[in-house]
């Protein structure tokens, strides 16, 4: 479990006005990535990360424990260590699960996005390019809108 | 091997000079066969001419002493009558006697043959004078001629004379008839001879065509064990190459794999983190937040460094760079004390100078290589030797473990790998042989021929060397 950082820079005062960070649980098997990604989201997007596993069996494993409330959102790589992102997203739908499911890869092709569409996945954001719409979303849900500077042409 | 040819030359040779046998003596049957003939029926003629000429010796006294006999009964009775024989005599004699001079003319009976004749016409004429002496009643006349012997004197004469003939041709009969038999004899113990040579020869004959046949059918056999033999071998070539050629592509694929595992998982994560540290970048800008700027500008440069150094790694591991920049002896060095530092093992090296194309070089890099990674897998040792040396017109390498061995019969480990490597020496007309012993280590041994290569040059080796070039540039 990463322990929570805010950087709320900008938080109003008023207490109903106090944003909680948005409980994130991550599914990715590589250690750089997720340890950069951890940082970027805490740091940029008023992101909590509950937790992270790098394969299927784990990542069902902890949702069985608590389907409705463990998290908000579940940020699932398709490639993991063993088993897949889709058989995570399948599990969520049965478990019922209350959060959230967005995809982050590496992969993805329209064939995968509708597949993780039709498994139950708002968002598919590829990791190469969809990075910063990852972050503004994450941050949209957290209640603290967050934008980079805007897109040069070559990023579009 | 057994060798069929001269057998059957030697044969047919033989063929031809028993056909010349056989013929010569079917010839030689015939030939006794027919002068056998020819003698006997000569001989059976000249038994039918003494028979002849004994009849007529026979013949001429019997007409004589009939003609006596009828002399004497006229003489006594007066009856003409009895003079039959006289008659008959006067006609048949002087034909008997013809006879009898033509078949003994010139031979030394001839005067016997005349004094007979002789004798015959003085006994006739007695004879003729007496009856005449009778009938014209002068008969004190023909009772002195009577008396004084004369006609007794020439027939017994006559009788010797003829006697003498008719033993002379009873003898000449004799030989004749045994001359006969001898010639049947001739041909008798010829005809059976040569049957019996003939049989012996149909033995012989049989025999060597046994011995043919024999011969024939252990050829036979030969062949039969030889093919045997060579598809056995041919089975056992083919299934090995099957299998290398199935592992040839498992490794292959496996290499692939690897390649993309370790560029999707290491490089491709780099990437990604470099990309959120931009990110976060444009962000902190964006909020104003200049001081982590700096801090994210550092970590991403860190983060490309190690993108470098996997990409450097990714590279050698593909083509060490060593080998076509530094030489042969520079990258074994290199490889042999990175192996070491990997592995902690003590490494030992002893390296000449090696002369020899591309191909070859890399070929022992390879097999180095193959062989360490097997030392670091399997044997448990604790020192590695790795020796180069060049000896006459061979080069030499080894690679020796002090570890835990295996039995050579039993398929070792990482065979596969050291069977690949063996085809692969093969190819350069080079030899591989693998020593082991359990407990005694293991040592890989590659002796291949010295060709002096020119010192090749970069684009001269084959196509896959511009590729490498590059990698080898990317890599600087």
């Amino acid at each position: 479990m990463y322990p929570a950082s805010f950087t709320l820079s900008n938080i109003p005062e008023h207490p109903e006005a106090v944003m909680s960070a948005l409980r994130a649980f991550i599914v990715e098997d590589s250690p750089v990535i997720l340890e950069n990604l951890v940082g970027t989201l805490e740091e940029m997007a008023n992101v909590e990360v509950v937790g992270s596993v790098g394969d299927e069996a784990a990542a069902i494993n902890w949702m069985t424990q608590d389907p409705q409330d463990g998290a908000d959102i579940f940020i699932v790589d398709i490639f993991l260590r063993s088993g897949t992102g889709l058989g995570v997203l399948q599990a969520a739908q049965r478990l019922g699960v209350g959060a959230r499911c967005v995809v982050l890869t590496n992969y993805a092709t329209e064939d995968m996005r509708r597949r993780c569409a039709s498994l139950g996945a708002e968002r598919v954001f590829d990791k190469s390019r969809q990075l910063d719409e990852l972050i503004s979303y994450c941050a949209d849900l957290a209640g603290t809108p967050s934008q980079p500077m805007p897109l040069s042409p070559a990023e579009r | 091997m057994f060798d069929l040819d001269p057998l059957l030359q030697h044969a047919s040779r033989r063929r031809l000079a028993t056909a010349l046998l056989a013929s010569l003596a079917a010839v030689a049957v015939m030939a006794i066969s027919e002068s056998a003939y020819q003698f006997a029926e000569q001989a059976v003629d000249s038994v039918r001419t003494r028979n002849a000429a004994r009849f007529d010796a026979l013949m001429l006294r019997s007409l004589l002493a009939d003609a006596e006999t009828g002399q004497r009964g006229f003489l006594i009775t007066g009856r003409e009558d009895y003079l039959k024989p006289m008659q008959e005599a006067e006609v048949q004699m002087p034909l008997v006697m013809e006879r009898l001079s033509a078949q003994y003319k010139g031979s030394e009976w001839a005067d016997l043959v005349a004094q007979t004749r002789q004798r015959a016409e003085e006994k006739f004429s007695e004879l003729r004078t007496t009856v005449e002496l009778y009938r014209s009643g002068q008969h004190e006349a023909w009772q002195s001629v009577m008396a004084i012997d004369y006609g007794r004197e020439k027939m017994d004469a006559l009788r010797q004379a003829t006697e003498r003939l008719e033993a002379h041709e009873r003898d000449r009969i004799a030989t004749d008839r045994g001359a006969i038999y001898r010639a049947l004899m001739f041909g008798r113990f010829g005809v059976h001879a040569l049957t019996l040579l003939s049989l012996l020869w149909l033995l012989y004959f049989l025999r060597k065509n046994e011995a043919l046949h024999e011969a024939r059918r252990e050829h036979a056999e030969i062949l039969r064990d030889e093919r045997d033999r060579l598809e056995h071998e041919v089975k056992r070539r083919t299934s090995e190459l099957t299998d290398l050629t199935r592992y040839l592509q498992t490794v292959r694929e496996d290499e692939r794999a690897h390649l993309a595992r370790e560029l999707h998982d290491e490089l491709g994560a780099l990437l990604t983190a470099a990309k959120l540290d931009v990110a976060r970048v444009r962000r902190l800008i964006a909020k104003g937040t200049l001081t982590d700027v700096d801090e994210r500008l550092s970590h991403m440069s860190g983060l490309i460094d190690e993108g470098i150094t996997l990409k450097r790694r990714i590279i050698e591991d593909l083509r060490p760079s060593a080998l076509s920049n530094l030489g042969l002896t520079p990258a074994l060095e290199i490889l042999a004390r990175e192996f070491g530092e990997r592995s902690s093992l003590a490494v030992h090296t002893s390296l000449d100078e090696v002369d020899a194309d591309d191909h070859t070089k890399l070929a022992i890099y390879r097999l180095v290589q193959e062989a360490l990674t097997n030392v670091m897998r399997h044997a448990r040792a604790q020192t590695v030797w790795v020796d180069l040396t060049r000896s006459g017109s061979q080069t030499l390498l080894r690679v020796r473990d002090d570890g835990r061995g295996f039995d050579p019969s039993a398929v070792p480990a990482g065979h596969h790998g050291l069977l690949g490597m063996r085809y692969r020496m093969e190819n350069l007309g080079a030899t591989l042989r693998l020593a082991s012993a359990p407990g005694q280590g293991t040592e890989i041994e590659a002796r291949l021929q010295n060709t002096p290569q020119p010192q090749a040059r970069p684009d001269s080796a084959g196509a896959a060397k511009p590729a490498e070039e590059a990698a080898q540039h990317e890599a600087r």
